[in-house]
This record gives structure tokens, sequence and C-alpha cells, in this order.
């Protein structure tokens, strides 16, 4: 919409009152940004906003307690090795996918999918109850388990949307040329995916990292994520930390979402 | 290619990920069907007593009011904000832009700490408005229904903005044009173009937002009171407070097929479409 | 097609099945390690410092044996882990309801003969429960925010919301509740037992729309006071003393409070058990016994530990010598905790 069409000063008018509305809007969903952050830096014996004096206390009381720093590396660890397992398994049969017909791929692609609409509760709940029964509840491995397939489906819509942009002649060349499957894959299809697969791997890694609700039904006591223990902290106890944790949170996701503005800019495909 | 040689490279490269799909995902959510009819026993218990249970009939119109309302109150903020995002300049939108991936990218914890903070009885708002009033202000805005709302609302409304804005900049300009050509007054032109033309982005993001909403956790938990508990928190009460796990599975299977139910709207929009 | 990765229908066939069949294997393999380690479930905030500074340290310098620290002794919890054969727990902290009905249920593992000091125990343990200390609950408020007589200091006053009107807690258990309840309805605190549950939930239905709070872990009792959430809040004496301690300035009455015993267990099928049995001993022996409850201002089980408690924290002791007091009985709960908790669970969310 250009503004040349409105000119009467009933429009001008309403469009102010729009801008108006716009900005108040913008403010209510920054507000919770804009108080956690200050209050970050503030000192370790007040709960108010904004602080009044500022200091790095807080970020140094988290990183010094055990309480908070095993599950902040519970959480990296996790996140890590559910990404590298989410590519791993994601990326081939996100190519399948996007380059074959074969029967059942509807029904694959949407059992993949569907942790997209079912609610996570439900998710966790099957995870819960199958992996009491499999007696690795409270592992990390039933972290990790649970967080490949929540990550999948993110992965899977990324990559099937890198891969359809590529020009499949250069498969069709390869293969004519004698390269293998596996081998036209590697040297072919890859190469090509390198913005795909980072912003893929970039988002599976803050979906994990960010995980609340599978890891609250799936962790133990000494498993427990940043997220869990930021839950329980949350609901039980009222401690300034958690708006240093908060704060950390908030600038890896500003992190990873700049990077991904960035690929999005170096690739000129995507529009 | 030839048929043979399309399914073996089909199979290669979807195998291992549907091997783990069917047991590490699908396994465990037939397996809440199952634990819902009590394992081998196959008994309706626990539906005939969820059925007749106050707490789960509360839970449940709880969930739905909840859900709708928050729907709705992102939906009338999201489309505000698609507006505003319409009428700017490329570059100023990508700006703006940024304004509305911030809060999308922040996790659900952080918003929701940071509206105790907000919120609470000696939080800022009531802070400010005992400032501004001269008098002590206690209003409670957290803990009950209000705090769900505004929690879920702030959560919700980016995934509005996207879908409406998508439409909204998929309208023709000459439509426009032609309208105020013709004299239509500013309102009149909303009602008439720009309202219909964007009820795809509106039904997109409406049904998505639904479909959160309805199993949304965190929020209820953390800003709401007990009698705020929404279905998923009925999943973890009888998960882990009475240890019911056929009732918990239930709770899981009926709240799926509502999830189920609400985006039917959107995957029929999507076929008309297509 | 000609790489190493080609597909065969055999091969294809035994990797998908050793894929399926892998949670059958994982099942069947998952044994526990022996550690150096164990896992205590207490009642954090103030209390876990206590208990800390007071016992754990000071066996983790004498073992080696590290002690991770959990928050909120769940009985559902343990019923969890038992079902699942999942135990992740070695030592729990049990109020007496929940280690009585615990011990009923079997989710405790029997005490090592010759464990304790038998002479030196006031109260003597069972099989599988040890006395831990006894505790005093009851009212307190912050007495910054209102006039002198403004607040509730016996439980017929906590429930009356016309005459102290303002945002109250109880504990998201029915013990202690409902005996707060029928002495709020007019029951002889001699009279309590058996309780009669249908007129304590009718007591609790009068007050529900005043409960900000339905408060699992104990550090909210005072927290949600502090930062005003609640006007009156249903805690323990040796909270409050706690967290005076760090200059909170809030009131606890003694007019009338609930007094019960606190177990120690060790839950069945514990991953620690020789570490959680030594862990238990070394609590209830009277140097540890004497630190830990002079921080936290309850009464020690331990004969030897009494006389080493400091004057200040005698002050805060239970008094079971006040009629208007009431010691729960365990044995009641032991027999009803179950049934009473689903029932009250399910009516707090009404």
């Amino acid at each position: 919409m250009s503004e040349n069409f409105i000119r009467d000063p009933q429009s001008r008018h309403l469009q102010w009152m729009g801008s108006l509305l716009a900005f108040a809007v913008y403010v209510f969903l920054l507000a919770p940004i804009a108080v956690v952050v200050p209050m970050a830096f503030g000192s370790a014996n007040e709960l108010s906003f904004p602080p009044s004096n500022y200091s790095l206390e807080l970020f140094r009381q988290f990183l010094s307690s055990s309480a908070w720093t095993g599950p902040l590396l519970q959480s990296a660890k996790v996140a890590c090795i559910s990404t590298v397992i989410v590519l791993l398994m994601g990326v081939p049969a996100a190519y399948g996918i996007a380059r074959f017909q074969f029967p059942g791929r509807g029904l694959i692609m949407g059992a993949m999918l569907s942790p997209l609409i079912i609610p996570s509760v439900v998710t966790a709940l099957g995870f819960y109850l199958y992996f009491s029964y499999l007696r690795i509840n409270g592992t990390t491995l039933a972290l990790v388990l649970g967080h490949v397939m929540h990550t999948l489906p993110y992965v899977l819509v990324m990559i099937v949307a890198g891969i359809q942009k590529l020009d499949r002649n250069l498969e069709f060349g390869a293969q004519l040329m004698g390269a293998g499957r596996f081998r036209m894959f590697r040297t072919v299809v890859l190469p090509q995916l390198v913005p795909s697969l980072i912003g893929a791997g970039l988002f599976a890694f803050l979906i994990s990292f960010d995980e609340v609700v599978i890891s609250w039904f799936l962790s133990g006591p000494t498993t427990a994520t940043l997220p869990v223990k930021m839950y329980s902290a949350i609901r039980w106890e009222i401690s300034p930390i958690i708006a240093a944790v908060s704060t950390l949170l908030t600038g890896i996701s500003l992190v990873v979402c700049l990077i991904m503005v960035a690929l999005k800019k170096t690739t000129p495909a995507q529009g | 290619m030839n048929r043979a040689a399309e399914l073996r490279g089909a199979a290669a490269f979807v195998t291992p990920a549907t091997l783990v799909t069917l047991t590490i995902l699908a396994a465990p959510l037939l397996y809440i069907l199952y634990t819902s009819f009590e394992g081998p026993a196959f008994s309706t218990r626990a539906y005939s007593e969820l059925l007749g249970s106050a707490l789960f009939r509360r839970t449940l119109s709880t969930t739905l009011i909840i859900a709708i309302s928050a729907s709705a109150l992102s939906l009338l903020l999201g489309y505000i904000i698609a507006l505003h995002l319409a009428r700017q300049t490329p570059r100023r939108r990508s700006l703006y832009m940024v304004l509305v991936l911030l809060p999308f990218w922040t996790s659900v914890l952080v918003k929701c700490y940071a509206f105790t903070v907000i919120l609470g009885r000696s939080g800022l708002v009531n802070e400010v408005l005992t400032w501004a009033t001269g008098s002590q202000v206690e209003l409670a805005l957290i803990l009950n229904r209000i705090g769900v709302l505004i929690g879920m609302t702030n959560y919700l409304t980016p995934f509005v903005v996207f879908p409406v804005l998508a439409s909204l900049m998929a309208i023709d300009e000459s439509v426009y044009r032609a309208a105020a050509v013709m004299g239509a007054k500013p309102s009149r032109i909303f009602r008439t173009v720009t309202l219909p033309l964007s009820l795809p982005g509106i039904i997109a993001g409406l049904s998505s937002v639904l479909v959160m909403a309805l199993g949304f956790f965190i929020v209820p938990a953390l800003l709401g009171g007990p009698r705020d508990a929404m279905l998923s928190n009925l999943v973890d009460f009888y998960t882990r407070e009475t240890l019911d796990w056929s009732m918990a599975a239930a709770v899981g299977v009926l709240l799926l097929g509502m999830v189920v139910l609400a985006i039917a709207p959107l995957s029929v929009l999507r076929r008309r479409q297509s | 097609m000609t790489t190493r990765f080609n597909l065969t229908r055999r091969n294809f066939l035994t990797s998908s099945a050793s894929l399926l069949a892998a949670p059958a294997i994982l099942r069947a393999g998952r044994a526990t390690a022996a550690s150096n380690s164990l896992t205590f479930v207490t009642w954090g905030g103030s209390y876990r410092d206590a208990v800390y500074e007071g016992g754990i340290k000071s066996f983790t310098e004498k073992t080696g044996i590290e002690v991770t620290i959990i928050d909120t002794p769940d009985l559902a919890k343990v019923k969890a882990q038992v079902m699942t054969g999942n135990v992740e727990w070695d030592v729990f902290d049990a109020p007496g309801a929940l280690g009585a009905s615990g011990s009923k249920e079997g989710y405790w593992e029997t005490f090592d003969e010759g464990l304790f000091n038998l002479d030196d125990l006031a109260i003597a343990p069972s099989a599988d429960l040890v006395p831990f200390y006894t505790w005093a609950g009851g009212i307190a408020y912050d007495p910054s925010k209102r006039g002198e007589g403004e607040y509730p200091r016996n439980f017929v006053e906590y429930f009356d919301t016309e005459k102290f009107p303002g945002r109250r807690t109880f504990r998201d258990r029915p013990s202690e509740t409902l005996e707060a309840a029928l002495l709020a309805d007019g029951v002889a605190p001699a009279d309590l037992y058996p309780l009669d549950i249908d007129r304590a939930f009718a007591a609790l239905d009068r007050v529900k729309s005043s409960v900000a709070s339905w408060v699992g872990a104990t550090p909210q009792t005072i927290t949600l006071l502090q930062t005003g959430e609640v006007d009156f809040s249903y805690t323990y004496a040796s909270r409050v003393r706690t967290t005076n301690a760090a200059g909170a300035g809030m009131a606890f009455s003694f007019d009338q409070t609930l007094n019960g015993l606190e177990y120690l267990a060790v839950v069945k099928g514990s991953p620690n058990r020789e570490n959680a049995m030594k862990f238990v001993a070394h609590m209830l022996s009277p140097e540890v016994q004497a630190a830990t409850m002079d921080l936290l201002a309850n009464a020690p089980v331990s004969k030897d530990a009494v006389p080493l408690l400091s004057e200040e924290s005698r002050k805060w002791l239970p008094n079971l010598e006040n009629p208007n007091n009431v010691v729960l009985n365990d044995a009641w709960w032991a027999d009803n905790f179950e049934d009473v908790t689903r029932r009250f669970k399910e009516w707090t969310l009404l």
C-alpha cells in the first residue's frame, strides 16, 4: 500500500490512529524484554524495576552457582547432541521427500511433521509413558530423543525449502557422470545447501535449548535443563538470578535470529 | 529414472528418519491411546470417569474460553501490527519487523517471569498506578485469568502478524485506488476491500493460534491461579499428582481431538487454494 | 548403484529390525552403577541452607560422598519412581503423614540393624522411618503491613475472611490443612481424630476464594508473604525464624500451632542404598542434630542435642503443653493419606 491515494484529512487522521495503536502493541510485545534485561544488571538484593544501581553481580551469582551452571551445561549438551542427530537424520530425509515420489510419502511426511500441531504436552506425555516403560526416563538419552523428534519437523521444512530452490539438473548431471546417489548427494547437493544447513542447525539448537514442556516431563533431578530449572524457579522461588538467566536466553535468541537474517540476505534465491 | 530406481533412492534417504519416527514418535503416541484404555484390559473407565468429573468439565470449558479469547485478542493486536507493517516502505518494514521478530524468538519462560515482575501485586503496573493516583493500588493482575490472557496474547500475537501481513501484501494496490477514486471512505474501504481480501491470512493465523492456545501449559501454570488450569495442566496433574496415567492419557487423547478439530478450517482453506 | 551404502533387501531388513528392537534392548540393558553420591530430597530455601550447613557439609567432608539436594519431597513422585522402577531419590525428608503413608504403601527401605543409637533417640524409629525432629506449623504475617490485632492468630481467625480480609495460603496437601479446617470449624484439639473429612472440606469451601496459593514448595509460604502476594500465610516457625535471620522481620503466631514429626526415610530401590543409610545415621548424630536444629529451631530427636541448643533457638521450639495446639496423628494419615489426597487435589483445582 503506498500513501499516495490517501489524501483527505479523515484518512490521515485514521492513519495516525492506526500508527498510534500499532506502537502501543509494539510496546506491549517488547515490554517483557525491556523489563528483564535492565533487571539482570541490577543488584542482587532487590526485586524492583528499574534497578537503583547497575552491576554484573547477578551474572556472577548465576555462573558461580552449580544449581544453575549444571542445567546450563546440560541444556547445551542436549541441544548440541540433538542438533547433530536431527541434521544427520533430517537432511537426507528432506532430500528424499523433496526429490522422490514413493508410496506413503504423504503419510511419512505427515508423521514427521505432526509435532508441529500436536500440543507439546501430549507428545511429552507419550514420551513419558513410553520412556517409563523403557526405563530411560530422567536420562539425557530420553531428553535427546524427545528433542530430536520435536525439532525434526522444523529441520525438514527448512531443508525441503532449501532443496526445492536448487537446480535439479546438476544432480542429474552428476549421476550421468557416474556418481552414485550418495556421492552425488555429498558432493553436489550438500555444498549448495550450506546456508540452509546452518539455518536449520541453529533453529534446531535454539528450539531444543528453549524447550520446556517435554524436558519438564522427561528430565530427572540430575538431568534438568536450564528451562526446567527456570520453570521451577519462577514457580517456587523468587530469585533475581532468573532475570540474568532470562537475559542470557534472550541474548542467545537474538544472536540466532540475527544470524538467520544475515543468512537470508546472502542467499539471493530467497526473496 | 525408472520406477524401481526411484523407490530405491527414496528408501535410502528416507528410511533412517522414518524408522526413528516410528519407534520414537509414533510408538509413544499410540502408547497414549493404549494407556487411555488401561492397556490390555481395554476399559473405558478413564473416559467415563472424565466425562462424569466436574473437574474435567470445568477445565474443558476453561480451556475453550481461554483459548478462544486469547486467539481473538491476538488476532486483534496482530492485525493492527500487520496493517501498520503493510503500509511501510520495504526498508522501514524490515526495521519494524524486528520489533515483532524479537518477541517471537523470546522464550515463553522469559515472558512469564517478566510479567510476574510487571503485573505482580507490588509490580510495575501497580507501582505506576499507585504513584499516579496517590493511593495504594494493588490490582490482582497475575495468578488469575487476566494474567493468563495477557501472557498468552503476548506470546501468540506474532504468529498472527506473519500470515495476515502476507495476505495484506498480496492485495493489489489498484483495488484500493479504484475504491478511493469511487469516493469510498477509508472505513468503507477497510470493510469492503481490506478485510475480505485478507481473510485467508486471518483464517490461517487464527487457526494456528487457536491450535497453539488449546495446548498451552507454561503460561497458565505460571501466570494463572488454580482455577485457570487448562487441559495441558490437567494432563500434568494426573501424570504427577495423582499418578492416574490412564486419566492423563485420556485427557491427552481428547485434547488432541480438539486440536484436530481446530485445524480443520485451515486444511480446508489450503485445499481450496491449491 | 555400486556404493557401499547400497541397500540390498536383506541388509535393509536387518538394519530396520535392529532399529525397531532398540527399545527392547534399552529396557533390558539398564543397570545402576555404584557411585560416590546420593540424592536427598528436602524442603528448599532457607531450610535447605540450614540442613546443608548443619549436617550435609560435614557428611561430605567425612565420607567424601557428594549429596545432590533436590527441593520439595513429593510422595506422588516417589510412587512414580517405584512404579516405573526408575528410582532417582535416595533419602526422603518426610513430614509425618507422608512418611507414615509411604511406609504403609511400602515405599521405604528397611533400615540396617544397629544404624542408630537407640538410647539417644527420644522417639524410637520404626523399621523404615526414623524421626528427625518435631516442627510447629501455624500462621505468619508481615507485621509492617497492618495494625496490631488486624492479623489472625489462630485457625478460627485464619478462616474468618470477614474479620480478617486478605489473601491466604495453605499447603497443597490434606494433612495439616484438614486439621486446621476442623479447628476453625470448632472441633476441640483433643477430639480431632478420626478427622471428619466432609466437615473439613465444607469449612475449606468457605475460605477457598481467599486462598491465593496451595503451596507445594515450602519456601513459597514465606516468599509470597515477603512480596506482598498474600496477606497471611500458613507456614512453619522454623521457616519464619530462618528467614528472619536474613532480616525479613516476619511474625509467627504461637497462639495455636499444628505440631508434627518429621521423618527421614530411604526410598525403596534407592540406587545408593549404602550411602543413604550412612547419611541418615549421620543426620541423627547428636552433633549434627544440635547444629541443624539450632539453625532451624525445631526440636531435635537426639536427647544429647537438646542442651546444646542456644537460648534464642529455644524460643522458637514447638510447645506441646499449650492446650490449643495439636499433635498430628500419623497413624490416621497412614490409612487415609492417599485417598484424601486425591480428593483434596481435585478439590483445589475446582
